[in-house]
C-alpha cells in the first residue's frame, strides 16, 4: 500500500524529466505504456507519423474507455441494485474492515495473488530486470511490429485471437471488482502473481510472462482497432488493461536505474504518468471505500484470479469460459441475508436490557425535573385541553336527546368546527333555541307557551354588582388627547362634535390582543376562586375580578359616543373573525346591564358591521367568470358571515332572551330608526337578529308561564310595553313590507344574475348541494317571515300575504315540479309551511 | 413548556415523527419529556425499502434534538386554546 503510494508520489517528479528523455513520446501523455512503447520502437526504426496518430487515437480511446468503465461499475456497485446497497449499508463495512487490511495490506501473506507490492517487486529482484525489459522490448516488438502497424493490426489480432479471447473472457470475472477497486491492492495482483508464480517454477516462465504482456498488447491493439466497439464492451477490456498497466508501472520502477536499457525503458516510464492520472484521479479514499463496499467479492474474486494463474503459461490453450456471475450473485445474496439475520440477532441481544425498575427510575428523574412552582400555568394547554375534553365527553353524553328540529337544519350551521367544539355547547343550544322558538310559536299560535328554558345560560353569568362603567377611557392613545380639545373648541352639540377616524387594522389587532390578554387573566382569576368558606378572601377576589371586568369593559369601547366614528370602535373590534371569537367569551363575564348596553350599541350600529355592510354577494351561475381575487374576497366574506352567525348571534340571542318586552321593543325601534331595515334584513346576520327580536317579543306577549328558576323575568308584560311594541312593530313592518320579497336569497340571486346566468340560476344547472344550501338560506328568511306573521295583526297579515303571494306560489309550484329533487321540494314545502302555518294556512290548501 | 404541554395532549395518539436524517417514523406516542424526547410504540417506517434496519424495531425512543417535524391530525389540536396558551406564554416571558 505504502509502496503504491510512494509510487504515486514519485510520478510528478518524473514527469518533468520525461520531455528530456523521450521528446517525441511526451506528446502521448494519455496513451498507455504500450502505446508509448510501440511508439518508441517505431521512432527507433524511423517509422512515420502515422503510427503516432494511430497510437494517439488508440490511447485516447482507451482513456475515454477507462472513465466510462469506472462510471458504469460505479453504477453497479453503488447503484440501484438493492442487494448491493444493502450490503454496503449493512455490516459489510464494519464487519470486514478488520479483515481487509490483512488481505490487502499485509504483504507477508503467502497468497501470491493478494500480496501486493512485495510480490511485485520480488520477481524483479530475482529476475534480471534487463532481461525483463529486453524480453518486453526486444522480443515483443519483434512479434508486435507488424501488429502495431495500423493496417496490419487486424491480422495480428486474428493470429492471437485465441489468447486474446482468453484475456477478454478471463477478466470478465474480476472486472466488477476492479471497477470499485482500481487500486492495485487486491485485484490487480492476480495477473502478476500468475506470471511470477509461473516464472520461477518453470524455465518457460519468462516466455509465459512475455506472453501475458503480449496478450496485453494484443488486447490493446484490439482495443485500438475496435475502438468504438470496445466502448460497447463496457469496463471489461479497460479493467484488464489497467491492471496490466499497473503491473507494468511497477516493473518500470526498477528499470530506470539501469543505465543501458534506458532508451527502451523510457517509454514505460513515460507510460506511468499517463496511467497515473487515472489512478490518483479516483483518489485513495474513494478507492478504499469502493474496495470496502466490494469486499464481499474479494474472496470470490481471488479465486478466478488464481485460476487465471495457469492461463498465461498456456495462453494458446482454450481458456475456460467464465463461470458466469450467477453463482456470485447467489453467494452475494446469501451473504447479505446472513448479514441481515446476524444484525437482527445482534440487535436482539439488547432487548429488554433495561428492566422496568430502571425505566421507572428514569421516569422519576424526569418527573422530578418537571415539577414547577406553578404547574397550572406552565401546563396550561394540557390542563385546559383535558378539562375541555372531559366536559365535551360529558356534554356529548348528555346532549344525545331526540330533539331534532327541522329548522335547525337551516340555522345551526358550522357548529362542528374547532371553535364550535369549544363553545359548541352554548352555541348550538342557543341556535336550537332560536329555531325551536320560532317553530313553537308558529305551531301553537293560539296556545300560550312556555318560555324557553334559559336556565343553563342564565346561571352562567350570575348577578355580579354592576360595575361603574362611567367615563370609559379609550384604550388607544391617538384620539384621546384630541377629545377634550374638540369639546372645548366646538360650540356644537356634544353628540355631533366628536368625530375621528375609524380604527386602523393595526389598532384593532392590538386592541384585540390586549382584550384577549385581559380575558385570559380574568378567566385565570375566576378559576382560582378561594374556598367558599373564606368570606374575606372571596370579597377580595370578587373585587379583583370586578376590576378586571371593568378593565375589559373599558377596552371594549362600548361607551364611546355612538357617532364617534364609522364604524364605531366596538364594531371595529367585532369585524375581524378574531374579535368575533372573543365575543362569547366576553359575554360570560359581563354583567347583565353591560351586556344590554353592548347589545343596544350593536343593534344601533348594526349596518356598520362588515358582515352587513359588505355582505357576501349572491352566488353567480358560473364561478369561473370571477377573477381569483374576487373569489377569494367572496370566500372571505362568506367565512366572516358564517363566523358571525356562529359566534355572535348566539350571544345576541342569549342577551335578548333576558330582556323584557320594553327593551326588545326599544331595540327594534333603535334599529328601525337608525338603519334602513330592509338592507339589514337582506343579510343573514340581519335576518337572524330580527328573528330573535320578533320571536322573543311574541313569546313575551303570550303571557309566559312562570319560570321557576327566574321568577323575576316571568312577570306578565306591562300593557304599556305591549302597546309600545305593537307601535314599533307596525312601523317596522311598514318600512319592511315593500322590500319583503327581495329579502329571499333566491330573489336576490335572480336579480343579480344577468345574461344566460339568469336562466341558469332558475334551472337545475346549479348543483344539488348548492341548491340545498340555497334552500337552507331561504329557510332563514321564511322563518323571519313567519316571525313577522305571528306578530302581525289581522290586517297586517293580509298585506304580508299580499306582499309574499308571488313568492309563495312560485315556491309551492317549484316544490311540486317533478324536475325538482325530492330533497329540495321537501325543504321548499317546509319553508313555505313555516310561514303559512303562522297564518293558520298550509301549502296543501293552495290550488 | 408550551410545546411540551401540547405534546402531552397527544399521548396515545398516532403521530408521525420526521427526523433530521429524513427517516419518518409513524407510531403511537407513548410519552414526551421536557426535552421533547419522544417514545413511540408500534412504529412503522415510511420508506422501509430505504431503511431495512428499522424493520426489526417495534418501539423507539427518539431524542428530541433529532426531530425535524411531528405530524398529527388537525382534529387533535385545539387551535383557539393553543392561541391562548401562546398568549400566556408570551406574557410569562415578558414578566
Amino acid at each position: 500500500m505504502s509502496g503504491f503510494f510512494g509510487f504515486d508520489a514519485a510520478l510528478p517528479e518524473r514527469r518533468p524529466g520525461q520531455p528530456g528523455g523521450g521528446g517525441e513520446s511526451a506528446r502521448h501523455q494519455f496513451s498507455g505504456f504500450q502505446a508509448s512503447n510501440t511508439d518508441e520502437t517505431f521512432a527507433l526504426s524511423g517509422a512515420g507519423e502515422e503510427e503516432d496518430l494511430a497510437v494517439y487515437t488508440w490511447g485516447e480511446g482507451m482513456g475515454g474507455g477507462l472513465l466510462e468503465g469506472g462510471d458504469e461499475l460505479n453504477d453497479e456497485t453503488f447503484g440501484d441494485v438493492g442487494e448491493i446497497s444493502n450490503t454496503f449499508q449493512f455490516s459489510s463495512q464494519p464487519a470486514q474492515q478488520p479483515a481487509k487490511p490483512s488481505y490487502g495490506h499485509n504483504q507477508s501473506t503467502g497468497r501470491g495473488p493478494i500480496a501486493s507490492t512485495q510480490s511485485r517487486y520480488k520477481p524483479k529482484v530475482a529476475a534480471d530486470p534487463f532481461a525483463f525489459s529486453e524480453d518486453d522490448f526486444y522480443s515483443r516488438p519483434a512479434a508486435k511490429k507488424p501488429a502495431a502497424k495500423g493496417p496490419s493490426r487486424p491480422k495480428a489480432q486474428t493470429a492471437q485471437s485465441g489468447s486474446v479471447e482468453g484475456l477478454w473472457n478471463k477478466p470478465a470475472l474480476p472486472s466488477p471488482a476492479w471497477g470499485t477497486a482500481p487500486s492495485s491492492m487486491s485485484k490487480p495482483t492476480p495477473p502478476p502473481a500468475a506470471s511470477y508464480s509461473a516464472y520461477p517454477s518453470a524455465p518457460s516462465g519468462p516466455p509465459g510472462h512475455i506472453k501475458t504482456l503480449e496478450e496485453i498488447e494484443a488486447e490493446m491493439s484490439q482495443l485500438d482497432v475496435t475502438g468504438p466497439s470496445a466502448k460497447s464492451l463496457t469496463g471489461q477490456p479497460k479493467v484488464l488493461s489497467l491492471e496490466e498497466i499497473e503491473k507494468q508501472m511497477m516493473e518500470s520502477m526498477e528499470p530506470p536505474r539501469q543505465p543501458t536499457p534506458q532508451q527502451y525503458v523510457a517509454p514505460p516510464r513515460e507510460a506511468t504518468p499517463t496511467t497515473v492520472p487515472g489512478l490518483p484521479g479516483s483518489g485513495y479514499g474513494t478507492q478504499k471505500a469502493l474496495l470496502d463496499s466490494m469486499f464481499p467479492e474479494l474472496g470470490q474474486g481471488s479465486i478466478p484470479t488464481q485460476r487465471a494463474g495457469p492461463f498465461p503459461p498456456g495462453p494458446e490453450g482454450v481458456p475456460p469460459p467464465p463461470s458466469g456471475p450467477s453463482p456470485d450473485e447467489i453467494a452475494r445474496m446469501e451473504a447479505i441475508h446472513n448479514r441481515i439475520s446476524a444484525k437482527i440477532e445482534s440487535m436482539a441481544q439488547h432487548n429488554n436490557l433495561m428492566g422496568s425498575s430502571d425505566k421507572d427510575f428514569i421516569t422519576r428523574i424526569q418527573l422530578s425535573q418537571l415539577a414547577t412552582a406553578d404547574p397550572y400555568t406552565s401546563d396550561f394547554y394540557a390542563q385546559v385541553f383535558s378539562a375541555l375534553k372531559r366536559s365535551r365527553i360529558a356534554a356529548e353524553g348528555q346532549g344525545e336527546g331526540p330533539t331534532v328540529v327541522p329548522v335547525a337544519a337551516g340555522l345551526g350551521l358550522g357548529v362542528g368546527g374547532p371553535v364550535g367544539n369549544r363553545f359548541g355547547k352554548m352555541g348550538s343550544n342557543t341556535m336550537q333555541k332560536l329555531s325551536t322558538q320560532v317553530k313553537k310559536l308558529v305551531e301553537n299560535r293560539a296556545q300560550h307557551q312556555k318560555v324557553m328554558n334559559t336556565a343553563a345560560l342564565q346561571g352562567a353569568l350570575g348577578r355580579v354588582t354592576r360595575g361603574n362603567a362611567a367615563a370609559p377611557r379609550p384604550v388607544l392613545a391617538i384620539p384621546t388627547s384630541n377629545k377634550p380639545e374638540h369639546r372645548a373648541a366646538s360650540h356644537l352639540n356634544e353628540q355631533t362634535g366628536i368625530h375621528r377616524a375609524a380604527l386602523t387594522r393595526k389598532q384593532i389587532m392590538f386592541a384585540l390582543e390586549e382584550l384577549y390578554d385581559a380575558v385570559l387573566e380574568l378567566e385565570q382569576m375566576r378559576r382560582e376562586a378561594p374556598p367558599p368558606t373564606a368570606m374575606e378572601e372571596i370579597e377580595v377576589w370578587h373585587a379583583r375580578c370586578q376590576a378586571r371586568v371593568d378593565n375589559i369593559w373599558r377596552r371594549l369601547m362600548v361607551m364611546e359616543p355612538l357617532d364617534v366614528s364609522n364604524p364605531h370602535p366596538f364594531i371595529s373590534l367585532l369585524n375581524p373573525i378574531k374579535g368575533q371569537r372573543l365575543f362569547p367569551r366576553l359575554l360570560r363575564h359581563l354583567p347583565h346591564n353591560q351586556s344590554i348596553t353592548m347589545l343596544s350599541l350593536l343593534i344601533a350600529t348594526y349596518p356598520q358591521l362588515d358582515v352587513v355592510a359588505r355582505a357576501p354577494p349572491p352566488p353567480v351561475a358560473d364561478a369561473s367568470l370571477l377573477t381569483k381575487a374576487d373569489r377569494l374576497d367572496r370566500a372571505k366574506r362568506e367565512a366572516e358571515t358564517d363566523n358571525f352567525l356562529h359566534c355572535i348571534i348566539p350571544g345576541v340571542d342569549m342577551i335578548i332572551n333576558r330582556c323584557g318586552l320594553g327593551l326588545v321593543a326599544g331595540m327594534l325601534a333603535i334599529s328601525a330608526q337608525r338603519s334602513e331595515v330592509w338592507k339589514v334584513a337582506s343579510t343573514r346576520p340581519g335576518v337572524a337578529l330580527y328573528t330573535a327580536l320578533l320571536s322573543k317579543a311574541q313569546s313575551l306577549i303570550r303571557a309566559p308561564a312562570p319560570d321557576p328558576l327566574n321568577p323575576q323575568q316571568s312577570h306578565s308584560p306591562d300593557p304599556a310595553e305591549i302597546d309600545q311594541w305593537s307601535k314599533t312593530f307596525t312601523y317596522f313592518l311598514h318600512v319592511l313590507l315593500p322590500h319583503l320579497p327581495e329579502l329571499f336569497p333566491s330573489s336576490v340571486a335572480q336579480k343579480a344574475a344577468f345574461g344566460p346566468g339568469a336562466y341558469l340560476l332558475g334551472g337545475d344547472s346549479i348543483g344539488e348541494r348548492e341548491a340545498v344550501e340555497m334552500e337552507r338560506r331561504e329557510a332563514e328568511v321564511w322563518g323571519f317571515a313567519a316571525a313577522l306573521a305571528v306578530n302581525a295583526a289581522e290586517e297586517e297579515q293580509t298585506s304580508l300575504v299580499a306582499a309574499l303571494r308571488e313568492k309563495i306560489l312560485h315556491t309551492v309550484q317549484a316544490a311540486r315540479n317533478p324536475a325538482t329533487g325530492p330533497i329540495r321540494s321537501e325543504i321548499k314545502l317546509r319553508n313555505v309551511n313555516m310561514f303559512l302555518n303562522g297564518l293558520g294556512l298550509d301549502a296543501a290548501m293552495i290550488e | 413548556m408550551l410545546i411540551f404541554s401540547f405534546f402531552k395532549t397527544l399521548t396515545d395518539q398516532v403521530i408521525t415523527v420526521e427526523l433530521k436524517n429524513d427517516l419518518s417514523i409513524t407510531g403511537t406516542l407513548k410519552s414526551v419529556d421536557q426535552f421533547l424526547n419522544i417514545r413511540l410504540d408500534n412504529i412503522s417506517v415510511e420508506d422501509p425499502e430505504r431503511h431495512p434496519h428499522m424493520m426489526a424495531v417495534k418501539n423507539t425512543f427518539i431524542r428530541g434534538s433529532v426531530v425535524r417535524y411531528v405530524r398529527m391530525s388537525a382534529k387533535s389540536v385545539d387551535t383557539t386554546l393553543l392561541e391562548d396558551a401562546t398568549r400566556r406564554e408570551a406574557k410569562e416571558g415578558k414578566k
